[in-house]
């Protein structure tokens, strides 16, 4: 038999998961915050007459710089559409076979990962600026309304550069985060052979990421602590903190630890897994 | 099979699951406990430091895993593994169905009040009874409507304090149903127990953002009005009735017993 190639494995797990129903919903929600964020800002920049206008970047600065936003809704269903991906059904365990390497099959499979974060990013912040540019224009200027106290309110953002610094920044650690997160419930589903335990642990983790620090207290934690709690590495600015508690830097680092964690903890567990005892049959 | 309702509820009830619904419960509570004690000054009364703790706790978010975890994907698990023929050949289809609505419903219950009312006891034997802050409560259908506000005569006065504890644990009770009717509602469409454990989660997660930022549906409360009793109980009873629309077009559906017996 033939040996699989590593970018027909990519295709063939493109083409297996991304034509699913629930892959749309990406675009719904999208589209929903969409209208929903050009509707707050029109509102926040009242009165026109006096020149306020809003940008379409400070609106997604505001959309996926709002806590509500990126935990219960954008990063829940990241969480519901990549949980699927492991363990594998009997198909998918014929592809192990042909590919004849388990090694080859977790890259293939952090790869598609990968691709998948991109994917969802593309789909859900793509739908997000249709309603958003019908209203406003894309500009690399912060608008009156935006630096205007009563305005948009996006703290943070203004005082640390454009809108195109501030959209990078936000996007940039919501992708690592998204990335690090679907690796871990990977492994989860891994070593439970389950679905659902991936799903649990993906939502269990954001659940808590918004909760803070165990003990309570201040927003993004205090001292040593700060460093490890979530919300200070998957957002540009903690909760509702108009500010970053530790800096940028660590938040890379630390993402970049916790995905070297996952690959070798999966490349570890992968070569230990027994593949053909799971008998479920879930699609 | 004379014993169907025995069967389905001893599997839904002697469950392993249970201690994954405890352990999930073990951390909202630890996590409500801390932000809680936080409160500067706190002499809160023991219901009120419960109802505090499963609010401050995000309990609503556990809750409604901790609901379908137990049995609510049994049906799609069944279905994908052909266990549901062993059954048919013994029990008629609507009675299997039926056993199987009263063991997801009572499961999930169970699974949500039963760590909610240890975690009263404990609080009952570590805070006085009093005072207790009971919340405004109103029952009016018509002040659900965008731009409405309670208005004070139908807003319920001396609500003593054991029938507000009833009705917080009947609360728990129907959160419990609802999710878990909810997740039984989509494993009729599919075999998929991830869809199943998922669904009931993004309804609730994002209700809970979108229903008090909506100008339109803001009276609605949230999603977490299901859970604890404040406000305008006619949303929870909203939230209940959309959940029972969507168990029935689920139902009719895709609930006859060849879709669910053929491949």
């Amino acid at each position: 038999m033939k040996k699989m190639k590593f970018t027909a494995f990519l295709k063939y797990q493109s083409a297996y998961y991304f034509f699913r129903w629930r892959w749309l919903l990406p675009i719904v929600v999208g589209l929903s915050l969409g209208y929903w964020a050009q509707n707050v800002v029109s509102v926040l920049s009242m009165p026109v007459s006096n020149g306020l206008q809003g940008n379409a970047l400070e609106a997604f600065i505001w959309a996926f710089g709002k806590p509500e936003i990126v935990y219960f809704v954008v990063s829940i269903l990241y969480i519901y559409l990549l949980s699927d991906l492991l363990p594998e059904n009997a198909y998918g365990q014929q592809v192990l076979l042909r590919l004849r390497s388990r090694k080859t099959w977790w890259l293939g499979k952090t790869s598609f990962v990968f691709l998948s974060t991109l994917v969802y990013a593309f789909l859900l912040m793509g739908s997000f600026f249709i309603p958003v540019l019908v209203k406003y224009p894309l500009s690399g200027e912060w608008s009156t309304a935006g630096l205007n106290n009563y305005g948009i309110g996006l703290g943070y953002s203004i005082k640390n550069g454009t809108p195109v610094q501030a959209f990078w920044s936000i996007l940039s650690f919501l992708f690592v985060g998204w990335f690090a997160i679907g690796l871990l419930i990977q492994i989860v589903n891994l070593i439970s052979q389950r679905r659902w335990m991936g799903f649990i642990g993906g939502v269990f983790l954001i659940v808590c990421a918004s909760l803070g620090d165990i003990a309570g207290g201040a927003i993004g934690g205090n001292g040593i602590n700060s460093f490890f709690l979530l919300q200070n590495h998957l957002e540009f600015t903690p909760l509702w903190a108009p500010m970053r508690i530790i800096p940028e830097i660590y938040s890379w680092l630390f993402w970049a630890i916790w995905i070297l964690i996952c690959l070798g903890l999966g490349f570890f567990v992968c070569k230990k897994a027994s593949f053909f005892s799971i008998d479920r049959q879930e699609d | 099979m004379q014993n169907i309702y025995k069967e389905e509820l001893s599997r839904a009830l002697l469950n392993k699951r249970f201690f994954l619904v405890f352990l999930l419960a073990g951390i909202s509570f630890i996590y409500g406990f801390f932000q809680v004690k936080a409160i500067p000054e706190l002499s809160l009364g023991a219901i009120t430091v419960w109802q505090e703790i499963l609010k401050r706790g995000y309990y609503g978010f556990f809750a409604c895993l901790m609901a379908v975890l137990p049995f609510a994907d049994s049906l799609s698990v069944e279905k994908s593994q052909r266990f549901i023929n062993y059954f048919l050949t013994r029990v008629k289809y609507p009675k299997y169905i039926r056993a199987k609505f009263v063991a997801v419903a009572v499961s999930g219950a169970a699974a949500v009040v039963l760590p909610a009312i240890i975690l009263l006891i404990v609080c009952v034997l570590l805070y006085p009874s009093d005072p207790i802050q009971i919340p405004t409560l109103a029952f009016d259908a018509a002040e659900l409507l965008p731009g409405q506000v309670i208005s004070p005569g139908t807003v319920w006065e001396n609500v003593s304090s054991l029938a507000y504890l009833a009705l917080c644990i009947a609360f728990l009770i129907l959160f419990g149903v609802l999710y878990a009717v909810l997740a039984m509602g989509i494993s009729f469409q599919t075999k998929n127990s991830l869809i199943v454990f998922g669904f009931p989660f993004l309804c609730y997660s994002f209700g809970y953002y979108f229903i008090p930022s909506s100008r339109i549906l803001q009276n609605f409360i949230s999603t977490e009005a299901v859970l604890i009793p404040a406000g305008n109980l006619v949303s929870a009873a909203a939230q209940c009735l959309a959940a029972g629309l969507f168990f029935g077009i689920c139902v009719l559906s895709s609930g006859k017993k060849e879709r669910q017996v053929i491949k």
